[in-house]
C-alpha cells in the first residue's frame, strides 16, 4: 500500500541522513531567563555566517560545524549577554545552556517575543498573517472579531455573541478552512470551543495560513488553515478577567499556569464563561429589504422589534497536568477539557422566520495526551505528539405548543415544531479521535525535513426522545476516518537568503454510512450499509527570497484538498441519497508577496502585500431532488485577488494599521450539469461574497502617566466592508437587486494598567456610531454596545 | 418517516412551482370591444449555479426573446399560484402576499398574516373555487388535513379549519395529495407512506367532502393506484371534464419507491363518492416510461408528460437529460398523440403547459436552449417560439393580462 510505502521510504532517508549527520560536530542548549525560557535569544559564532535564534522553548542548535576554535556570542534586545570561547573536536556534540537577563517593561518583552515568531512567519515561504493578542488583552475582543480585522480573512457573524458564523479566506470559505488550537484540529471541538467565544486572553497569537498550508497541520485545508497558539514558554503566570456590557453580556476567563522547577511537575488551569441575552433591537429597514414584520391580529405591521429569544451561554474549563524537561521528555501532559453551552435559536436562514422555544444545548469532554522531545533519539531531531479522544453531545429541542413571530407568541401548533414537521428532541452524539505525531530533523543549518502524520475518526449517531421520528438512520454511528501524511523538505540557499520548502501529502480516508440509500438499475431505490476508501495526493511549494535584510519576496503554491465528508457521498439515509462519483473539492492556490520593513530610530515602518490566485473546482452543492436529494460537484470558481496591509509604530507610543483586501471570484462552471448548454452566469462574480474590505487601527499607549508602573493605553478600529450583491450581479434588473449594504463599523476602547500590568481595567464600546450592520441578507447584527473589563495578571 | 430535516431545502423547492389543479382551465383574450389589449406572459425561472429566482415578462409568446441579463424581477418569494394578473406567494416570514410584476420590480398589492393552518411544501396544496376564491390545503404533519378559504380580493381568509378526514394510523403519514373540484364537491385523492421506511402502502384513498361545510366526509380505497399525483403537487394532476373528475397516478422514481404500480388515469363519476371500477385508461408501459402531469386542454383532452424510465439513474436525471416528451391524452377515447417537438429536459415537476383554446404553450429547454413551442390542438402543427435566454429552469408561466 503507498501510504506504507511512504512511510518506510521515509524512515529509510532519516536513518542514512541520521549516518551522515553523525560525522559533524554540533552545539546546543536551552537559553532561559528568570521567568523561564526564552525565545528569540540570537547565538551567533563569531567571524561566521553560522548562528541560530532559540525558538520558543528556548532552544537552539547549531549544527554541521567543522571542529576548530570558536567565539560564541549570545544576545538578547539587543543586547549582548554572554560571549564564549570554546573548542570543538570532530564528531562532538556540545550542550551549553544560557541564563540572559531581562530588561525593559514586561509588555514590552511580550512584545519583542511576538515580534520575533511573527517576523519568522513573515519571513516564511507562506503566505500567512502573524496576529498577536497582545494589544487586546484587556478587551473583550474575542478571536473571531481579532482574526476579523486581518488581511483576507473575512468572518461573516449572523447575530450577537455565539451566533453562527462563516469564516473566509482570500475567497474560499467554510468547511474549505481548517482550525487548529496548538496543532490539534478543531473539528470535533464542538460550539463551545469555537472562535467566537476563546477568549482573546487564552491566545497568544493566532497563525492564518493562505492557500497553502504547512504539512505540520495535516489537515484537508482547501483555502487554508488558522491555528490559534498559546503561551507554551512562560512558567509561572495567572491571568484572570471579568466583563460585563450591554445585552447582559458577562465574560470571566481564567487561565494560569505553575511549574516546580524541582520536580518537573506543571500544571495549566483554563477556563471561560460567556453569557449573553443578545436581546438587541432588530431595526425594522425596507430599504434593503430586510424590514422587520410584526403580525397583529390580521394586520403585518412594519417596526423595530427587540430579541427575546437568543440567549446564550458556554462555558469551558481545562486542567492540564504534565512533566517539563526531563531527559526523555521536554513535555509530557496529559489535560482534561470539557465544556457546555446552552443556545436559544431567535431566526431561521433570515431574520424573517423567527423561532421562540427552540434551543440547543451541548456538552463536550476531551482527554488529550501530549508529548514533546528535541533531540529525539539523535540529535536534531524533534518529535512532538498529541492523542486525543472527544464526545460531544447535543440536544435539539423543538417541541414548541406555539408559533412565534417578532410580536411574540402566536397561534397555537399541536402537531408540527419549529424547525421540523413535527416536535422533535434530538440527541446528538460526536466522537472524535485525533492522533498527530510530527517529526523535524535538521540536517544541517540549511536542510531540514518534517513528516507529520495525523488520523482522524469520527463518529456521528442520534436519538429521538419524543418517539416521533421512526426511520433514523443514525441508530448506529455513522463514520468517517481520515489519514493524512505530509512530508515537507527545507531548504536554504545563498546564505540562507533563499528558502524553499517543498512538500507532499497524501490523503486518505474512509467513510462508512448506515442505510445509504441508492438508486439501483432495476429503477428502485433501495438502502444498505455502505463503505468507500479512497486516496489522494496533494503538493506544493513555498519560496522566500530575502533581496535585502529587510525587504524579502515570496512566492507559494499548493494543489490542495477538501475531502468529501460521509453524508456527502452516502446522504443520510433519510432524505439525501448516495452518489459514489461524487470527487473530493480540489484547488489550485497560488501566493506571491513582499515584505518591507525599515527602522529608522524609534520609528518602524512595516508593509506586506500579496496577489492571490485560487482555481477551485467540483465544489459540493447540495441539489433537491424529489423522494431523495443528494450531494453534486458543482460549482467551479477563479479567483483572482491582492491584499496589503502597512504598519507604523513610533517606540511603544504608537500603533497604526491598515489594510485592505480585493477579491474578485468569478464563477468558473461554463456549462449547466449533463445538458451541455451555456450557463448564463458564467464569468459572472461569485455572489453573496464581500469582494472589497478593510481595516485601520490605531492604538497610542504611555507608560507611567499617573504614577511609575502604570500605562493608559487608547485603541481604536474601524472596519469597512463594501456591499456586495445577494445574487448574480449580470441577472434581473438593476432595481430588484438584492444587495448587502456597505458597513463601516468603529470600535474604541480605553485601558489603564497598573503595577507593571498586574491590575488592569478597560472600558469599551464596539459599534460606537450605532450603525445597521449586516454580514448576512437579512441577519442583522448588534447595535451599539458598551462593556467594562477588569483584569489581574501575574507571572 | 415524515421528512423532519426538509425544511432546509423548502425554499430551493418550492422553485418547482406549484399550481392549482383546476386552473388549466381556458383562458380566453380579455374583450372590451375596441382594440385588444397589449398581452403579458409571465416566466418564474431560475438563472446560475447556486440558483437565483426571476420573474420575466413578455409581450408574446410566439417570437422574441425574454432575457434575464439586466432583465426581469429578482425574488425571494415562494409563488403559490397566480390568477387575474396578481401573483400569490409566500415570503420568508410565512406571510402571504398578493404582488405584480414587470421587468422592473414587484409591486406588493397586500401582504397578511398566513397562519390558519401549517404550510411546508411536501403537504401542501390547493384549489381555486372560483376567480375570487382560493382554498389552501395542508395535512399538518403528514397527520390532519386543514383548510383556509381566501377571499383574494379583500385579501381575508373567509373559512379556515381543520378537515376531519381520519388521522392515518400510527406509524404512518399522508402524502400525494391530488384534488379538485366539482361543483361544489370537492375530491381529494392521496396516498400514505410508512413512518419507518417511507415506503407507500400501495394504496390510494379518496376522501369526498361537501363544501364549503367541509363536511358529509367519505373516504373510500382503491388498490389499483399508489401515488395520485405528485411530490407536492407543484403541477396539476387531476381535472374535471364534464362534470367528472379525471386523476392521474403517477408512481415515478422522483417521487416514491413503490413503482410497481400504472402511470394510468383513473376517474370519479359526477356525484359519486368512489373512484370508477370499471375505468382506468394506461398511459405507457411502466417499465419504460413515467407520465406526468395532467394538464387540462378542454374537450376531455390534457397535455401529459412522458418521459424515458430506462435514461433515469438518480433523482438529477429529470433536470439534466433531455428525455421527455409532450402527448396530447384524451381521456374519454383513451387515446394519445405525440406532439412533434425535440426531446427536453427539466420539465418534471413543473408548471410549463399553458392551453389557450387551441393553443397549447409548452416552455421546455431542449438541445438547443430554452423556448417556448407553440402546439395547435386541430391542426396538430408545431412551431418553436419565444426564447428564453440566460435561463436555467423554469417553474411556471401563465398570462398576466
Amino acid at each position: 500500500m503507498l501510504f506504507r510505502k511512504i512511510i518506510l521510504s521515509f524512515l529509510f532517508l532519516l536513518t542514512s541522513l541520521f549516518a551522515l549527520a553523525q560525522q559533524k560536530s554540533s552545539i546546543s542548549g536551552i537559553v532561559t531567563d528568570s521567568l523561564g525560557k526564552v525565545e528569540g535569544v540570537s547565538i551567533v559564532l563569531k567571524n561566521t555566517k553560522i548562528g541560530a535564534a532559540t525558538n520558543e522553548e528556548g532552544f537552539y542548535q547549531l549544527l554541521d560545524l567543522k571542529p576548530g576554535s570558536y567565539t560564541l556570542v549570545v544576545s538578547y534586545l539587543g543586547t549582548v549577554n554572554h560571549t564564549k570561547q570554546l573548542k570543538l573536536e570532530g564528531g562532538e556534540h556540545l550542550s551549553l545552556d544560557f541564563v540572559v537577563k531581562q530588561s525593559g517593561h514586561s509588555l514590552n518583552t511580550i512584545a519583542v517575543k511576538g515580534q520575533t515568531k511573527t517576523t519568522a512567519l513573515k519571513e516564511s515561504g507562506f503566505s500567512a498573517n502573524g496576529i498577536e493578542t497582545k494589544l487586546f488583552l484587556n478587551t473583550t475582543t474575542d478571536l473571531n472579531q481579532l482574526l476579523n480585522r486581518s488581511t483576507g480573512v473575512k468572518v461573516r457573524e449572523q447575530g450577537g455573541m455565539g451566533s453562527d458564523f462563516n469564516f473566509s479566506l482570500n475567497g474560499l470559505s467554510g468547511k474549505q478552512i481548517r482550525f487548529f488550537l496548538d496543532g490539534v484540529p478543531m473539528e470535533s471541538f464542538g460550539s463551545a470551543m469555537g472562535l467566537n467565544n476563546i477568549p482573546v486572553n487564552l491566545a497568544e497569537r493566532i497563525e492564518v495560513y493562505k492557500g497553502v498550508v504547512p504539512v505540520e497541520l495535516g489537515a484537508d485545508a482547501l483555502g487554508g488553515a488558522v491555528n490559534i497558539i498559546t503561551d507554551q514558554h512562560t512558567k509561572q503566570f495567572l491571568d484572570a478577567s471579568i466583563s460585563y456590557g450591554s445585552f447582559n453580556t458577562s465574560r470571566a476567563a481564567l487561565a494560569g499556569r505553575f511549574t516546580d522547577q524541582k520536580t518537573g511537575l506543571r500544571i495549566n488551569i483554563n477556563a471561560f464563561n460567556n453569557y449573553s441575552d443578545n436581546d438587541y433591537l432588530m431595526r425594522n429597514n425596507p430599504k434593503y429589504n430586510a424590514a422587520i414584520k410584526v403580525t397583529e391580529g390580521d394586520q403585518v405591521i412594519l417596526k423595530d422589534a427587540r430579541r427575546f429569544h437568543s440567549a446564550f451561554r458556554s462555558s469551558m474549563g481545562q486542567a492540564d497536568v504534565g512533566l517539563v524537561d526531563k531527559k526523555w521528555a521536554d513535555i509530557l501532559s496529559l489535560s482534561f477539557t470539557y465544556s457546555n453551552l446552552y443556545k436559544e435559536v431567535q431566526t431561521g436562514v433570515n431574520q424573517d422566520k423567527v423561532y421562540g422555544q427552540v434551543n440547543n444545548r451541548e456538552q463536550f469532554f476531551m482527554p488529550a495526551l501530549k508529548y514533546k522531545k528535541q533531540n529525539f533519539l539523535v540529535n536534531g531531531l524533534t518529535v512532538n505528539a498529541t492523542a486525543s479522544y472527544s464526545l460531544n453531545r447535543s440536544n435539539v429541542a423543538d417541541t414548541s405548543s406555539y408559533l412565534y413571530g417578532w410580536g411574540g407568541k402566536g397561534r397555537p401548533e399541536p402537531i408540527s415544531g419549529e424547525i421540523n414537521d413535527i416536535k422533535t428532541i434530538y440527541h446528538y452524539k460526536n466522537e472524535a479521535a485525533t492522533a498527530r505525531a510530527n517529526f523535524a530533523y535538521e540536517l544541517n543549518s540549511n536542510n531540514s525535513l518534517n513528516l507529520n502524520y495525523t488520523y482522524n475518526y469520527f463518529a456521528r449517531s442520534a436519538t429521538e426522545d419524543l418517539g416521533t421520528v421512526k426511520n433514523n438512520a443514525f441508530d448506529k454511528p455513522n463514520t468517517i476516518g481520515k489519514n493524512i501524511l505530509g512530508i515537507a523538505l527545507q531548504n536554504n540557499l545563498l546564505a540562507k537568503r533563499w528558502s524553499n520548502t517543498l512538500f507532499a501529502k497524501y490523503y486518505n480516508f474512509n467513510a462508512f454510512v448506515r442505510n445509504a440509500v441508492y438508486f439501483s438499475p432495476d429503477n428502485s431505490w433501495l438502502k444498505t450499509d455502505s463503505e468507500l476508501s479512497q486516496n489522494f495526493i496533494g503538493y506544493g511549494i513555498a519560496s522566500r527570497f530575502k533581496v535585502t535584510e529587510q525587504f524579502g519576496i515570496k512566492a507559494s503554491y499548493e494543489h490542495a484538498y477538501r475531502l468529501q465528508e460521509g453524508d456527502e457521498l452516502f446522504g443520510n439515509g433519510i432524505d439525501v441519497a448516495s452518489n459514489k462519483n461524487l470527487k473530493p473539492e480540489s484547488s489550485d492556490n497560488i501566493n506571491v508577496g513582499m515584505y518591507w520593513s525599515k527602522k529608522v530610530n524609534e520609528h518602524r515602518f512595516n508593509v506586506e502585500g500579496s496577489y492571490f490566485y485560487r482555481e477551485a473546482k467540483d465544489f459540493i452543492y447540495f441539489t433537491v431532488g424529489g423522494l431523495y436529494s443528494n450531494y453534486d460537484n458543482l460549482g467551479r470558481a477563479k479567483i483572482n485577488g491582492a491584499e496589503a496591509e502597512m504598519r507604523y509604530n513610533y517606540s511603544d507610543l504608537l500603533e497604526f494599521t491598515v489594510n485592505a483586501t480585493y477579491q474578485k471570484a468569478i464563477n468558473n462552471q461554463e456549462f449547466e450539469l449533463g445538458t451541455g448548454l451555456k450557463d448564463a452566469t458564467y464569468k459572472d462574480r461569485v455572489p453573496n461574497q464581500p469582494w472589497l474590505y478593510g481595516n485601520a487601527s490605531f492604538s497610542i499607549g504611555k507608560n507611567d502617566v499617573f504614577g511609575k508602573d502604570t500605562r493608559l493605553q487608547f485603541n481604536a478600529s474601524s472596519q469597512f466592508v463594501n456591499w456586495f450583491y445577494l445574487n448574480w450581479e449580470s441577472r434581473g434588473s438593476a432595481e430588484s437587486r438584492n444587495k448587502i449594504p456597505s458597513q463601516l463599523i468603529h470600535n474604541v476602547s480605553i485601558s489603564y494598567s497598573l503595577k507593571k500590568g498586574k491590575y488592569n481595567i478597560a472600558v469599551e464600546s464596539f459599534n460606537v456610531t450605532n450603525e445597521l450592520a449586516y454580514d448576512n441578507f437579512r441577519l442583522q447584527k448588534p447595535g451599539r454596545s458598551f462593556a467594562m473589563k477588569l483584569r489581574y495578571f501575574i507571572k | 418517516m415524515l421528512k423532519t430535516n426538509k425544511n432546509q431545502i423548502l425554499l430551493i423547492a418550492l422553485m418547482f412551482a406549484v399550481v392549482a389543479l383546476s386552473s388549466c382551465s381556458k383562458k380566453s383574450d380579455p374583450v372590451d370591444g375596441g382594440e385588444p389589449a397589449a398581452k403579458d406572459y409571465s416566466f418564474l425561472v431560475t438563472a446560475g449555479t447556486p440558483s437565483a429566482t426571476y420573474i420575466l415578462h413578455a409581450p408574446s409568446l410566439t417570437e422574441g426573446t425574454a432575457t434575464t441579463a439586466g432583465n426581469g424581477v429578482e425574488t425571494d418569494l415562494t409563488v403559490v399560484t397566480a390568477k387575474g394578473g396578481y401573483y400569490y406567494a409566500t415570503n420568508s416570514a410565512g406571510n402571504l402576499v398578493k404582488f405584480t410584476s414587470d421587468n422592473k420590480k414587484i409591486t406588493p398589492i397586500k401582504e397578511i398574516p398566513f397562519n390558519k393552518i401549517s404550510w411546508a411544501y411536501w403537504s401542501s396544496f390547493y384549489s381555486w373555487k372560483d376567480d375570487k376564491t382560493l382554498i389552501f390545503f395542508s395535512v399538518n404533519g403528514g397527520k390532519q388535513y386543514e383548510y383556509a378559504t381566501l377571499n383574494v380580493e379583500t385579501m381575508t381568509f373567509t373559512a379556515s379549519g381543520n378537515i376531519n378526514i381520519p388521522v392515518p394510523p400510527t406509524g404512518y403519514y399522508y402524502w400525494g395529495n391530488s384534488a379538485t373540484f366539482v361543483g361544489n364537491k370537492l375530491y381529494i385523492s392521496y396516498t400514505s407512506n410508512a413512518d419507518a421506511t417511507d415506503l407507500s402502502v400501495d394504496e390510494s384513498y379518496l376522501a369526498a367532502i361537501d363544501y364549503p361545510a367541509m363536511n358529509n366526509i367519505t373516504v373510500t380505497k382503491d388498490a389499483r393506484f399508489n401515488f395520485p399525483s405528485h411530490y407536492t403537487l407543484h403541477m396539476p394532476g387531476a381535472f374535471n371534464y364534464n362534470g367528472t373528475a379525471y386523476f392521474l397516478n403517477s408512481p415515478t422514481i422522483w417521487s416514491t419507491a413503490m413503482q410497481n404500480k400504472p402511470f394510468a388515469i383513473y376517474k370519479v363519476n359526477n356525484g359519486s363518492t368512489t373512484v370508477d371500477a370499471s375505468y382506468v385508461y394506461e398511459l405507457t408501459d411502466r417499465t419504460k416510461e413515467e407520465a406526468m402531469g395532467l394538464f387540462n386542454a378542454g374537450n376531455g383532452k390534457a397535455i401529459v408528460k412522458i418521459v424515458d424510465k430506462t435514461q433515469i439513474d438518480a433523482s438529477s436525471a429529470y433536470a439534466t437529460k433531455f428525455i421527455t416528451d409532450y402527448y396530447v391524452v384524451d381521456v374519454v377515447n383513451k387515446t394519445k398523440t405525440k406532439i412533434n417537438m425535440p426531446k427536453s429536459a427539466g420539465g418534471g415537476y413543473t408548471e410549463n403547459v399553458l392551453v389557450e383554446g387551441d393553443d397549447v404553450y409548452i416552455a421546455t429547454k431542449t438541445a438547443e436552449g430554452f423556448y417556448i413551442y407553440h402546439y395547435s390542438l386541430t391542426s396538430q402543427v408545431v412551431k418553436r417560439g419565444l426564447k428564453l435566454d440566460g435561463v436555467n429552469s423554469l417553474s411556471r408561466f401563465e398570462r398576466m393580462k
